[in-house]
C-alpha cells in the first residue's frame, strides 16, 4: 500500500478508535489486515469484528 | 514536504545531452512548444525523486520500463550514460541534499549527506508516486463527470486500494448488520424463553439469582454468587447426575447372580407341579365334575343337618327320615371321585408351599436384604402372608421414589425377579 493510502487507513483507524463498539483488539485484527500482502475480503473482516457466539443457557 | 532547488539531467527521456535547471526553492513553470522536453523535465524529476516515472505505468503501458524507455532514445543501449542529479531543500530538516538516480539502477539513489534523518525524508517522498501529475491525468479528471470524480482523485492519486477497502469494508458491514439482527432476535428469543421458565418477570440478576438458586438448592446444588457471562446456571448438575447414575455394571452382576440362584427353582416340586396341572386340565375338562365338587360340601353339610323326614336343603318331605339320609349318601358318592381330585390337589399344593418356604427363606434373603436393606428383608422373611404384603408393598413405594438411583425399567425387572424367586415360580425377566 502506497505512502498515502497508509495514512489514510492510520487516520481511519484512529477515529474508529473513538467508537465505543470496537475494542483494541478488533482495531489491532483490522491493522494487520491492511497492512498485510493479502487482499483483504469480507470474510476475513467478519472474522476481526465478530464477537463470539453466546453460549446456551441451561 | 521538499523544496526544488536544481537539477541536472543528462540523456533523459526527450532532453538530448544535458540540462540544467535552477528553481531557486520556489515555484516555476515550464513552457516550450511542442517537443521541446517540458514533459521530460517533469519527468526526470519524478525519477529522481521516486525511481518511477508515471506515464510509463498504468493502463495502455504494457512492455514500457523506466530502464528501456527512461533513456533517451540516442542512450538506449547505454543507459549508464543516462542519470538525473536533483537537489533539493527539506525544511523540516533545514538541510539540503542531492540525490543522483542512474537509470540502469533506479532503485538504488546516490544521496548526498547520507544523514540518517536526510535519506527517511527523501524514503518518504521516494513512497509518494503521486507526486507527479500527468498533463493525460489532469484533462481526464477535468472532464470527467461530477458523479464519477470521487474515483478519478482515487485513481489520480493513487488511492485504488483505498476505494476496494473501503468497498470491502461496506460489504463487511452490511453482512455484520444482518448478523447482529440475527442474534438479537435470537438474544430476545432465548431471554423470554429464560424468563418463562425461570418464571419471573424480568432478568434481573437479583431475581434471576435467587429463582436459579433456589433450583438449586432443590438438586443440591451450591449456589451462584454472581452472575456474569461466564455463569452456567447448570453448573455442577452434571458431576452430580454421573455420580448417583445407575450403575450398569453393578445391575448385570446382580441380574447373573439371580438367575443363578433362580435356576436352582427349575425343577422345584416338579411331580407336584405336573400332578396339579393333570387335575386342573381334568376338572377343566369335565364339568359335571366340577359341579359335583362344588355341591360336594354343601351335600355334606346338609346331612349333617339332617333332623327329621324334611330336607334341610329344599325343605322337601321324605318317607322317613332313613329314606332322607339314603339320597344324600348316595349323591356324596357319585362326587366321590370329584373328592379324591379335591384332595389330590390340596395334598400337591401343600407339598409345593412347604418346599417353596424352606427355599426362600435361605435364597431370598441376600436379594432381599441387597436391594431393600436388612430391616425390610427380615420382616419380609420372618412374617406371616399378610405382614409379607404388606411389607412388599412398601419395599416397591421405596423402590418407586428412589429414582436417582436405578431406573424405573431396572427396578420393575428387579421387583418381578424377586417377586418370582420368593412364590417360587420361574422368573419372567428378558434380561
Amino acid at each position: 500500500m502506497a505512502k498515502l493510502q497508509e495514512e489514510i487507513a492510520n487516520s481511519f483507524l484512529e477515529k474508529l478508535r473513538e467508537s465505543t463498539a470496537v475494542t483494541p483488539d478488533m482495531i489491532d485484527g483490522l491493522r494487520d489486515l491492511l497492512s498485510g500482502k493479502k487482499k483483504l475480503k469480507p470474510d476475513d473482516l467478519e472474522q476481526v469484528f465478530m464477537r463470539p457466539p453466546g453460549r446456551a443457557v441451561k | 514536504m521538499i523544496k526544488l532547488e536544481s537539477v541536472h539531467i543528462e540523456w533523459a527521456r526527450g532532453i538530448a545531452q544535458k540540462l540544467d535547471l535552477d528553481f531557486q526553492k520556489k515555484p516555476f513553470v515550464i513552457s516550450g512548444p511542442n517537443g521541446s522536453g517540458k514533459s521530460a523535465v517533469v519527468d526526470s524529476v519524478e525519477f529522481a525523486l521516486t525511481g518511477q516515472i508515471g506515464r510509463l505505468e498504468g493502463t495502455g503501458t504494457k512492455g514500457l520500463s523506466v530502464m528501456e524507455h527512461g533513456p533517451h532514445v540516442d542512450k538506449i543501449k547505454f543507459p549508464d550514460a543516462a542519470f538525473v542529479k536533483l537537489r533539493v531543500h527539506i525544511p523540516v530538516l533545514n538541510k539540503s541534499a542531492t540525490i543522483t538516480r542512474m537509470f540502469r539502477s533506479p532503485n538504488k539513489p546516490t544521496i548526498e549527506p547520507e544523514d540518517d534523518d536526510v535519506k527517511a525524508a527523501l524514503a518518504e517522498v521516494a513512497e509518494h508516486p503521486e507526486i507527479t501529475l500527468s498533463r493525460r491525468d489532469l484533462i481526464r479528471f477535468i472532464l470527467v463527470e461530477p458523479s464519477k470524480r470521487s474515483a478519478e482523485i482515487q485513481t489520480l492519486l493513487k488511492l485504488d486500494e483505498i476505494g476496494d477497502t473501503r468497498s470491502t469494508l461496506n460489504t463487511a458491514h452490511n453482512r455484520l448488520q444482518t448478523s447482529l439482527r440475527s442474534r438479537a432476535g435470537q438474544a430476545k428469543a432465548s431471554s423470554d424463553a429464560l424468563r418463562l421458565h425461570l418464571q419471573i418477570e424480568t432478568l434481573a440478576v437479583d431475581q434471576l439469582l435467587a429463582t436459579a438458586n433456589s433450583r438449586r438448592r432443590s438438586l443440591n446444588l451450591s449456589e451462584i454468587s454472581e452472575l456474569t457471562a461466564e455463569t452456567a446456571l447448570d453448573e455442577g448438575l452434571s458431576e452430580t447426575a454421573k455420580a448417583s447414575g445407575f450403575n450398569k455394571a453393578s445391575a448385570l452382576r446382580t441380574l447373573k447372580a439371580l438367575n443363578e440362584a433362580a435356576q436352582a427353582f427349575a425343577g422345584l416340586c416338579a411331580t407336584e407341579a405336573a400332578q396339579i396341572t393333570t387335575d386342573l386340565a381334568k376338572l377343566e375338562a369335565d364339568s359335571a365334575l366340577l359341579a359335583a365338587l362344588q355341591r360336594r360340601s354343601f351335600v355334606e353339610k346338609g346331612l349333617e343337618l339332617v333332623d327329621g323326614p324334611d330336607c334341610p336343603l329344599c325343605d322337601t318331605a321324605w318317607n322317613g327320615e332313613e329314606a332322607l339320609r339314603a339320597h344324600l349318601q348316595a349323591k356324596l358318592a357319585k362326587s366321590e371321585e370329584a373328592r379324591q381330585l379335591q384332595k389330590s390337589l390340596t395334598t400337591n399344593g401343600a407339598a409345593i408351599s412347604d418346599e417353596l418356604k424352606v427355599r426362600t427363606d435361605d435364597r431370598s434373603a441376600f436379594v432381599l436384604v441387597a436391594f431393600f436393606g436388612v430391616p425390610s428383608a427380615l420382616v419380609f422373611a420372618s412374617g406371616d402372608a399378610k405382614s409379607r404384603a404388606t411389607c412388599w408393598c412398601e419395599m416397591r413405594r421405596t423402590s418407586r421414589g428412589n429414582r436417582a438411583r436405578r431406573s424405573q425399567s431396572s427396578r420393575n425387572v428387579m421387583c418381578r425377579l424377586i417377586w418370582s424367586i420368593v412364590n417360587g415360580l420361574r422368573p419372567s425377566a428378558r434380561n
